[in-house]
């Protein structure tokens, strides 16, 4: 695992437009190919396998949260969702709503084992450039080398393999107004009608309740719905009422809003302390004699509000983002050290339908990942 | 292992990016069930190229980006009646106005 200085193509900006991402440089320099992360395939199938395994605790986890225990409250499960997400996880013969995809980011400096730092597991975006962006570059620039990215195609297979589980009609998907939730969405629709699905697009603000369903601004009802909107803010929203009555099959599942709470992690440590992929996690103070770790607000998003202690010292704070209200999760801090020149890149590892899928790695100019963190494309090479 | 993909076609993406990217006006493509982009005339019945499940998709028509962005709807265009009242709209979406739901951060 390394990093490498190359060549950016010419006029890559309109390239990149050109297939259908105009957002390469909101704030600054977001696509990045001024580098490259090179990896070897024992490398990758290293990731690989640390992700299929996180996939698999994850799984035994959610049983064990929905099994009781006293998770529902740690994870602050809203109550009158607690038998939306009961039922989600029980569907389809106790196999669970299927998922489509989800993201774990992992930190990994290629040596030991790559650690678990969360799973975006309900709204994982930075989609757009890890499936397709860098795969062009890739043949653009490296077309002898390979790349751990399989993710369109599975994202086109997966909504082939759920059509059969959605409602019969069209297939809504419902963003916020981001720009990158405008187009992650619409990306995810144009997998979806790729698979044979017909769609159709609306903001979340226009999604509308008609005293008995979700309805369209066609006042079509919305009975399968892919939305890129995270379920703790439709919960607390004035629609979120409506939920567990809503006649309405949600990608991604109810089940998912557990995972992708971040005090998941702790329950991830307690139910498997040691485990070589995991790093110790604790809610609400520091536990196990951490005096470095990073504290991440249980709801928080982005890299915001997150603070950096090493030695009982704090080193580093995410921007401010009104996160924390619900508390925090303290997690051991994963020192990158210098192998990698003093770069601390967060691995992003894809799952389409469970299955590890592919890699978009990014790096920021301080140790917390955010949305300014710009994303270099990788290679496979040795 | 994994060289075998080939191009993508990303037909409804092509047409959003640049209204994103501009914050431009509603536009409408018709495209066929499977999202194939179709000439628009393809979708009314009587023209020779119609296909059957051929609709419209509408872009966003009041996206403004930035701050407080809200993106409009595109949206099939098999009834033009909207807002008959008895709809409640915008009980979902007042979170995070402005901000992407991300996930993007994962600390250190």
């Amino acid at each position: 695992m390394e990093r490498r200085n190359v060549e950016p193509r010419q006029s890559w900006e309109a390239r990149v437009e050109a297939r259908g991402f105009p957002i390469h440089s909101p704030k600054g320099p977001y696509w990045d190919e001024s580098a490259c992360w090179a990896f070897t395939a024992r490398e990758i199938e290293v990731l690989e396998r640390a992700t299929g395994e996180l996939h698999r605790l994850t799984l035994e986890a959610v049983d064990r949260a929905i099994e009781g225990g006293g998770w529902w409250d740690r994870l602050q499960v809203p109550p009158a969702l607690v038998e939306m997400i009961r039922s989600s996880w029980e569907a389809c013969d106790g196999q669970g709503a299927p998922s489509l995809y989800g993201r774990m980011d992992l930190a990994w400096n290629g040596e030991g084992p790559p650690k678990l730092l969360e799973y975006n597991a309900d709204t994982p975006t930075a989609l757009i450039e890890a499936a397709v962006i860098q795969w062009d570059w890739l043949e653009d620039v490296a077309p002898e080398k390979d790349q751990w990215n399989s993710i369109h195609d599975r994202l086109v297979a997966g909504w082939k393999d759920l059509a059969p589980w959605l409602r019969a009609g069209p297939v809504h998907f419902a963003s916020g107004g981001d720009p990158e939730d405008v187009l992650t969405t619409t990306y995810l629709q144009d997998t979806a009608a790729q698979a044979g699905l017909r769609t159709v697009y609306l903001g979340m603000t226009d999604v509308g309740w008609d005293g008995a369903r979700f309805v369209d601004l066609d006042e079509q009802p919305i009975l399968s719905c892919f939305k890129l909107y995270p379920w703790e803010w439709m919960a607390r929203e004035e629609f979120g009422a409506h939920l567990s009555r809503a006649d309405t099959t949600f990608v991604e599942p109810p089940w998912k809003m557990l995972v992708s709470n971040k005090a998941f992690l702790a329950l991830l440590w307690e139910l498997n302390p040691g485990h070589p992929n995991l790093l110790p996690a604790s809610l609400g103070e520091p536990g196990f004699g951490m005096r470095s770790y990073a504290r991440k607000p249980v709801f928080g998003r982005e890299g915001n509000d997150v603070t950096l202690v090493r030695d009982g010292a704090v080193f580093a704070t995410g921007a401010s983002g009104g996160y924390g209200e619900e508390g925090f999760v303290y997690q051991k801090l994963y020192e990158w050290g210098d192998r990698l020149g003093g770069r601390a890149p967060v691995l992003g590892s894809w799952l389409v339908q469970g299955e590890p899928a592919g890699l978009g790695v990014r790096e920021g100019d301080g140790p917390i990942t955010d949305d300014a963190s710009r994303f270099v494309p990788h290679l496979i090479d040795g | 292992m994994r060289r075998a993909r080939r191009n993508v076609e990303l037909t409804l993406l092509l047409a959003v990016a640049p209204l994103v990217a501009c914050g431009g006006a509603e536009e409408r493509h018709c495209v066929a069930p499977d999202g194939v982009y179709l000439g628009d005339a393809c979708c009314e019945e009587r023209a020779p190229c119609y296909a059957p499940g051929a609709h419209y998709v509408y872009v966003p028509h009041r996206y403004y980006g930035g701050t407080g962005s809200h993106a409009g709807s595109w949206r099939s265009a098999t009834s033009p009646s909207r807002g008959a009242g008895s709809v409640a709209r915008g009980g979902f979406g007042s979170t995070g106005a402005g901000h992407g739901v991300g996930g993007h951060g994962g600390g250190g």
